[in-house]
């Protein structure tokens, strides 16, 4: 390993005034090479080793805040923790890796039902959970739907990144639209919209985030349902979802910028700050990027929950869990790095920095100090307190199912491909449900 | 020892003699049999321990139904049946053949194209031999990145140099037929480069009195290039051909960055959509099922490529 | 000797001309790349003015690279894995090259059809085990699993490419070489492995280009930042969910490709050169 440039650019990053990550990047440089082979269990001066993978935050703030309070745990409790960033897109990849190779990161955050993807590669963590649950007041359904894998918690509810119509109120007023209340008045409101030249934004490409965030509680919110409650049955061919399909059509046609096809999680951001749309589903990014650089189009931004539907209001959020992989070898130091970042002191200093990006998944933060900082970002807890959020799947459980109907987009395509005139409403649904039959079908 | 090496060899393709008995490391080098195997050697060593194998773990997973972190029953050839069954493997498999296909033809005729231009004598032609290979040198990723921000839908640079002149671009990676078109273009532009220097190596090697004798017969430029340039560059376009056809039939990186397969999968390749089924879905089975389609797909075209070249060897 | 007229502009038509557009063509993402890298956000989002033109040009988007992500990092540790493996590839297929291209021995052909037929594997195939393996050699995290993998994909092409070359050279000097009493690995050494520098020069600069680029691996046997290549190292700071950090991108992929490819302008001739001669004059 004979690398002499690697000293030279830490000595320097920590001269730049990186010095959290330097610490990082030091004890990475220290630790040994090869993760594999039986470690010692914490001997007295020899540091056990937490190797943490984790998304990139768009809030950077939030994220050093975290590596530093895993790092300081790590100090006091003679453990060596890496924490590591990468793109959301590039999660997947890693982790089969790891899991193949049985060899990695101890300690995985992912999203939405991974825990049941992996229900075999992941710690029983029921205890820790339970009794997180019991201390911080409950956990939101969509969260127990995800980590509680027959009977037993798989991962920690970690946080969500969650989701809301950020809109421009002084188009809206000058269009003389209202805050639509129910999905036909979204609809109405897209009509009034691009009449007035900044329609609605809606990606309906292929894109972790965005797509499946808007689509799937459309489809429910018109009664459509990709299955029964037993997670099993196939039942996505309904007049419901034909009605949802020739909505989202009609939707497409007469609300919606030109181009939403090719859209992924940031083109709806850069529309937003470019003013080309006047109303999208995102998390707080867009906000936060208009209240950075964008002064004045924060000031004329705003937010509202999701709408009304005749099945109901659904929304479908970004749920964040963390879990500790199988292999680790170091499963109770990460069960208690877990926990203590998890806890009050450290996790709503974390959430005050990011300053309503993300939200508490247990009811003890839905009244944190975060949500007295910015009247504008409320919708962003309530569309989680309100209790609207669902998840693929529903009404039976996310299983390993949902997930590759999610993973492989079949309901978001069921949407383009109508919308796209690829298929008429009516064939779009019988090719979802052949998709739906052939993944659910399958051992 | 000096004179040992006359009585052994005087040519090079003679089987070897039996040499003296004296039994020593270095005569043992002089037998073809045993310096051919300790030369390549290392080469099948490290293809042996690296590839080996992934290559028959893939193709058992690809008959199995195991899921991530899950091993799985054998089932024989049942992920290949089904995916000759799923409608979006084989729109994936059509998308596929017409990527390849495609850019390979504009590729080949960019390259010959821009290799004819630069076998010209003009100022700063190291400058720009460089400089057309850019597109080759810098990582995918980061060109496709550029490419996703050129394609935007708002920000489109295209469309707005195009709506300079009154027409209004396409939505370029959202309304079909464009997302395959859009990565066609991305693909031949960083492809081409790779053509068109190689063609111009091979450019280079045709003997210069060839063209003056044609010139004096009075042929005419396309004359001299259909008749000596393409002639004696088969071999070069075959190789190229060979490695190229290669690459883009197994692109991942573009296509990964551009559009994910989407919108409707009407942009998927064998790799991305195994990508896409093997890990984030979690059935790898499946996935190392679509994989491997590549493996036969390609096989055929490079024998069919070889044995073509062998042909023109013979000739 | 002052040309006619005419000629000048029939050069001018069938030279100058395309050469310009060519480039054009060509190198226009690289000016996008550019303008973009030096443009403050808030004209990145600024669809009323011109895109060509930057109003307040800006450093900041270089300063971020450098001062909040390990980009110095990045390129030295591709720079690094690049070198080597492209090193370790070319010592592997210049003798497997020769072997295969020189001498008669059972099974030859059929070692040689192996071994190229490997580079037909699907890497989307290949990722998953070989992480395992890459695991079992203790290589996890570090560069060296990235300069022992690539060679798989590397040393299959080269050595065809190098079969090719070695064909190319005529026997003759390698026979008189032996007849003179040098032994057969002194002839391949001072013989024919000087004659085929072009050609290894060639296989060089393609296996340092495809190494360059490599994602996937890198992607997945690396996970330490500070051990991270130019690609994933970008891709994994620069995109933020849904947030990227366009100026910082282009300035890194930009970064990422002009200094090899000045680089490159030296060897061009070679490559130029090397390729593929041997296939030509053979």
């Amino acid at each position: 390993m004979g690398k002499p440039w690697r000293k030279v650019i830490i000595s320097r990053r920590e001269f730049l005034g990186g010095a959290l990550a330097g610490i990082g990047a030091l004890a990475a440089s220290c630790a040994p090479t090869q993760p594999a082979g039986p470690q010692a269990p914490a001997v007295q001066g020899r540091p056990t080793e937490l190797h943490v993978l984790r998304w990139s935050s768009f809030v950077a703030e939030m994220d050093k805040l975290i590596d530093t309070q895993m790092q300081e745990w790590g100090k006091k409790n003679n453990v060596n923790v890496k924490v590591e960033h990468i793109n959301a897109n590039d999660i997947p990849a890693r982790l089969a890796a790891a899991v193949q190779a049985k060899a990695g990161p101890d300690i995985v955050q992912f999203w939405d039902g991974w825990p049941w993807i992996y229900e075999d590669s992941l710690v029983d963590v029921s205890k820790e959970v339970e009794e997180l649950i019991k201390k911080l007041n409950g956990v939101y359904q969509d969260f127990e739907a995800y980590c509680k894998v027959n009977g037993v918690w798989r991962a920690f509810p970690y946080s969500y990144t969650s989701n809301t119509f950020i809109y421009r109120t002084d188009y809206f007023k000058e269009a003389g639209v209202a805050v639509p209340k129910t999905w036909d008045e979204f609809i109405e409101a897209g009509k009034k919209l691009k009449a007035y030249g900044k329609p609605i934004g809606q990606a309906l490409g292929h894109s972790f985030g965005d797509p499946p965030t808007f689509w799937y509680p459309w489809l429910w919110a018109w009664g459509g349902k990709e299955v029964l409650e037993d997670g099993k049955t196939v039942a996505i061919e309904s007049d419901a979802t034909l009605l949802a399909v020739e909505k989202a059509v009609e939707l497409f046609d007469t609300g919606l910028i030109e181009g939403v096809l090719s859209w992924d999680d940031s083109s709806n951001n850069r529309a937003y700050l470019a003013e080309q749309i006047s109303c999208t589903l995102n998390g707080a990014s867009i906000y936060f990027v208009a209240k950075r650089d964008y002064p004045k189009l924060a000031e004329v931004s705003d937010h509202f929950v999701h709408p009304r539907g005749p099945a109901g209001t659904f929304s479908y959020q970004l749920d964040w869990s963390v879990g500790i992989m199988a292999y680790s070898k170091n499963i109770q130091a990460a069960k208690d790095l877990i926990v203590h970042i998890l806890q009050p002191e450290q996790y709503s200093a974390w959430l005050q920095s990011g300053r309503g990006y993300e939200t508490g998944p247990y009811r003890y933060y839905d009244n944190d100090p975060v949500w007295r900082t910015d009247p504008k970002i409320l919708p962003f807890r309530d569309v989680v307190t309100n209790g609207t959020a669902r998840w693929p799947g529903w009404p039976g459980p996310p299983t390993a199912k949902a997930t590759q109907v999610r993973n492989n987009y079949i309901i978001v395509d069921l949407f383009a491909k109508a919308c796209s005139r690829e298929f008429k409403p009516r064939e779009a649904v019988k090719w979802a449900a052949g998709q739906l039959q052939q993944i659910y079908g399958r051992s | 020892m000096a004179k040992k090496g006359v009585l052994a060899e005087t040519s090079a393709v003679a089987v070897p003699k039996r040499l003296p008995r004296t039994f020593s490391p270095g005569i043992i080098l002089e037998r073809e049999q045993v310096l051919g195997y300790l030369l390549m050697l290392p080469a099948l060593a490290l293809l042996t321990v690296f590839v080996l194998y992934p290559f028959l773990y893939g193709i058992w997973l690809a008959l199995t139904d195991s899921r991530i972190g899950i091993p799985g029953q054998f089932v024989g050839l049942r992920n290949f049946l089904d995916l000759t069954q799923d409608s979006i493997f084989q729109q994936t498999f059509r998308n596929t053949f017409l990527y390849t296909g495609v850019t390979t033809v504009f590729k080949l005729i960019f390259g010959l194209a821009i290799a004819a231009l630069l076998n010209n004598k003009f100022p700063l032609k190291r400058f720009v031999r460089a400089a057309v290979l850019l597109p080759w040198i810098v990582p995918t990723v980061l060109s496709a990145l550029a490419w996703l921000w050129m394609f935007d839908s708002t920000f489109s640079v295209v469309n707005w140099v195009l709506a300079r002149f009154g027409i209004k671009g396409p939505v370029w990676l959202g309304n079909n037929p464009w997302p395959m078109i859009s990565l066609m273009v991305v693909n031949i532009w960083r492809g081409t480069p790779f053509y068109a220097i190689s063609f111009l190596a091979g450019m280079q090697t045709i003997n210069q009195e060839l063209y003056e004798a044609a010139a004096i017969d009075g042929a005419s430029r396309w004359q001299m290039f259909r008749h000596i340039t393409l002639p004696l560059l088969k071999p070069v376009i075959t190789i190229v051909l060979l490695l190229s056809v290669i690459l883009t039939f197994s692109d991942f990186q573009l296509i990964y960055v551009l559009t994910r397969g989407g919108p409707a999968n009407s942009t998927h390749l064998f790799a991305t959509l195994a990508y896409q089924v093997g890990l984030p879905s979690g059935e790898i089975g499946r996935g190392a099922a679509i994989s491997l389609f590549i493996f036969p797909a390609l096989c055929i075209t490079v024998f069919l490529t070889l044995w073509y070249m062998r042909r023109q060897e013979l000739d | 000797m002052s040309p006619r007229p005419a000629a000048v502009l029939d050069r001018f038509v069938s030279i100058y001309i395309p050469v310009v557009i060519t480039l054009v063509l060509l190198l226009f993402p690289f000016y996008w790349m550019a303008i973009t890298s030096i443009k403050p956000n808030a004209e990145l989002f600024d669809v009323k003015g011109n895109p060509f033109i930057v109003l307040q040009p800006t450093l900041d988007h270089y300063k971020y690279l450098f001062e909040r992500t390990l980009f110095a990092n990045w390129i030295l540790n591709t720079t690094f894995v690049a070198c080597l493996s492209t090193a370790i590839s070319l010592a592997l297929s210049v003798p497997a090259g020769y072997a295969l291209a020189r001498f008669r021995f059972p099974g030859g052909t059929l070692l040689g059809w192996a071994i190229f037929v490997t580079y037909l594997v699907p890497q989307t195939l290949l990722f998953l085990p070989l992480a395992q393996v890459v695991n079992w050699l203790g290589l996890a995290n570090t560069l060296w699993s990235l300069v022992l993998t690539y060679p798989t994909f590397l040393v299959p092409f080269g050595s065809w490419l190098l079969i090719g070359y070695f064909r190319s050279i005529p026997k003759d000097l390698e026979e008189s070489a032996l007849v003179d009493g040098a032994t057969r690995l002194q002839a391949l050494i001072k013989i024919a492995l000087p004659l085929a520098i072009p050609g290894i020069l060639s296989v060089g600069i393609f296996s340092f280009t495809l190494s360059w680029n490599e994602f996937i691996y890198a992607l997945v046997f690396i996970s330490d930042p500070t051990n991270k290549t130019v690609p994933v190292g970008v891709t994994s700071e620069l995109i933020r969910g849904d947030v990227f950090f366009w100026g910082s991108l282009m300035a890194g992929a930009l970064l990422g490709s002009v200094p090899v490819a000045l680089i490159y302008s030296f060897f061009v001739e070679y490559f130029v050169a090397g390729l593929t001669a041997g296939a030509v004059k053979g």
